[in-house]
């Protein structure tokens, strides 16, 4: 192919340009190849299931090469998750196996999210934090203190707490949860 | 660290909790690390297939043009072999008493095919193959049909007509898109079907049905007609739907090999393999509502519940002006707000024995923020740098771009 080694240093903004202006598909191949990861990822978490994965990678590719030019995307990322997210749901709507998708897993984690350690500014921001730690349960606790101030993975806190994986994942999304409810409650009150 | 690495296995340590925090702000990547995480089996071999298909795809582009090209080029031999073979059928099978019949049929059938529709011209009769059985909507003159060798006069016009087409399809393809290229090509197939294909032309009634189609009537499970069921061929832009009694006709192009895909609301689409047949009865099965259905709606309705609120900005003070969209309060501040505000927040020790009064002037800014702040009475310089502290981190003014003058007493 023309120009490869070229094409691989292109930024993701110069591949979609170049192919949105050239209609030269290897600059949007190359584009989806890093993608591909997180889009077969995003097809697993959806569908469950490899093989129904691998075609969906493959057949968004296909939808893309046609919809790509059609669209002004102003952030590709972003476009591209909802592009695929809607194939795969759609999948499932055909196969009417809905009932795989665990609809509480799959919106909780699109909340906007803080990290911890962005240090409060104020005393009573400080003290408030302090608070609502000690207001969630042991396991929240402790797996928040782990991921966020310690800043072990998941597979870390496995190891150091012996929780399951997908145990862990939910201490640490619902006691970031409880936290910020906590907080915005107690700074409103004082 | 990259997903990649991740999903190898390289889960541990600061790196890897980066990463998680990251998905964090990032769903599309929460996503395909809970996919990974749910699902076992060995991804990176399978994201390598990936890769290697793609790239197979990108370097094999389809040969778009020259397969359009084929198209036309296998078409206009067609058309030409139709004719020829027509015209050599022709002159075996005239008969002197046909004679005058078969020019007027020439005559006429040279014109575009919108003026045989016209034509007052009766019992001329077109036909090319596919005709043994006559269609339901063939209107035909049985007398005409019945005593005389059918009429062949496909030959003339076939000729002319679609080699023009083939001129103008291939001269605007060179330029046009895609899409348009599909769609001129699929038009110059149908055309084709009209000039050479097509059954039979009731002059006298200036209707011309097509022959090589799909004909018959929708039913739901009772057995009555459905109206307005979507007929299609699969893939294709090529449909029809269903009338007040359920019966449809369907032209079908002939390079088609797909299936004829039925369906209408809340009954299960229908498939079956592409036919002539003319008297075809499609039963659609009435779906069974998926649950299923339903929590999609729901789930959009959860989603709203979620207060998608930054905290690392109420971190920053600017909380208690926050709208809590979930709770749906909105709190709004003003002069009111304010004075409470610093009724509990100023210091108590500040200014003790001194008097305690000041005049404080500001503007609120497009963000609603005081700004240009400044003092008319002067009263203990503590009480200026205490009060310029509280209006620069109060919470968000409701009623921006104005200016605002307050008294303020200690207690």
């Amino acid at each position: 192919m023309k120009n490869k080694n070229k094409i691989s240093d292109l930024t993701n903004e110069n591949l979609l340009q170049t192919f949105i202006e050239s209609a030269d598909v290897a600059y949007f191949g190359e584009l989806y190849r890093r993608y591909i990861p997180l889009v077969y990822g995003l097809c697993l978490k959806y569908l469950n299931n490899q093989e129904a994965a691998q075609d969906a990678v493959m057949d968004i590719f296909a939808t893309l090469v046609e919809k790509v030019p059609q669209y002004e995307i102003k952030n590709f990322n972003t476009w591209l998750y909802s592009v695929a997210k809607n194939h795969c749901l759609h999948v499932l709507r055909k196969e009417k196996q809905h009932s795989i998708v665990n609809i509480e897993d799959v919106f909780v984690e699109n909340e906007a999210i803080f990290t911890l350690t962005d240090k409060p500014q104020s005393q009573e921001e400080t003290d408030a934090l302090a608070y609502c730690l000690g207001t969630l349960s042991e396991e929240q606790r402790v797996s928040i203190n782990y991921f966020f101030y310690e800043e072990k993975s998941y597979a870390d806190i496995v190891d150091l707490t012996g929780f399951a994986l997908s145990k862990v994942k939910s201490y640490i999304q619902n006691g970031k949860r409880n936290l910020k409810s906590c907080i915005i409650k107690v700074l409103q009150l004082s | 660290m990259k997903l990649i690495d991740y999903i190898q296995g390289k889960r541990r340590g600061k790196e890897a909790n980066k990463l998680e925090r990251e998905a964090m702000n990032d769903p599309f990547l929460q996503d395909a690390i809970d996919g990974f995480d749910a699902v076992p089996g060995n991804h990176t071999s399978a994201i390598e297939e990936l890769e290697a298909q793609l790239e197979r795809r990108i370097n094999k582009p389809k040969p778009v043009v020259r397969y359009r090209f084929w198209i036309m080029g296998a078409a206009a031999s067609l058309v030409l072999l139709l004719g020829i073979g027509s015209l050599l059928h022709l002159d075996t099978k005239l008969t002197p008493e046909l004679a005058q019949k078969e020019k007027k049929a020439i005559i006429h059938s040279r014109k575009p095919i919108d003026s045989i529709e016209r034509s007052e011209q009766p019992e001329v009769k077109i036909i090319a193959q596919n005709t043994n059985k006559p269609d339901r909507k063939l209107v035909s003159t049985p007398a005409e049909t019945a005593a005389e060798p059918i009429l062949e006069a496909i030959a003339e016009p076939a000729k002319p007509t679609p080699v023009n087409d083939i001129q103008r399809v291939s001269d605007s393809t060179k330029e046009s898109n895609i899409i348009q290229g599909v769609s001129l090509s699929e038009q110059m197939a149908f055309k084709d079907n009209q000039t050479t294909t097509f059954g039979a032309v009731n002059t006298g009634n200036s209707k011309i049905t097509l022959c090589n189609g799909l004909s018959g009537v929708v039913l739901d499970e009772e057995g009555k007609p459905i109206t307005g069921a979507s007929i299609r061929i699969g893939g294709t832009s090529f449909g029809t739907v269903s009338d007040m009694n359920g019966q449809f006709h369907l032209n079908i192009p002939q390079r088609n090999t797909g299936k004829v895909e039925a369906s209408f609301i809340g009954y299960e689409k229908f498939e079956m393999p592409i036919s002539n047949d003319s008297n075809t009865v499609i039963r659609l099965k009435p779906t069974n509502l998926a649950m299923n259905e339903v929590m999609v709606v729901g789930s959009g309705a959860k989603k709203l519940k979620f207060p998608t609120i930054e905290l690392s900005e109420p971190l920053q003070g600017r909380l208690a002006g926050l709208d809590v969209s979930g709770s749906s309060r909105r709190v709004t501040f003003g002069e009111k707000e304010f004075r409470k505000y610093f009724e509990e927040k100023c210091s108590q020790t500040i200014c003790v024995g001194e008097e305690g009064s000041i005049d404080v002037g500001f503007t609120i800014d497009a963000l609603g923020r005081p700004t240009n702040i400044y003092f008319n009475k002067s009263a203990c310089e503590e009480l200026k740098v205490e009060l310029t502290r509280l209006l620069i981190s109060s919470p968000k003014w409701t009623i921006t771009q104005r200016k605002v003058k307050m008294h303020i007493q200690l207690k």
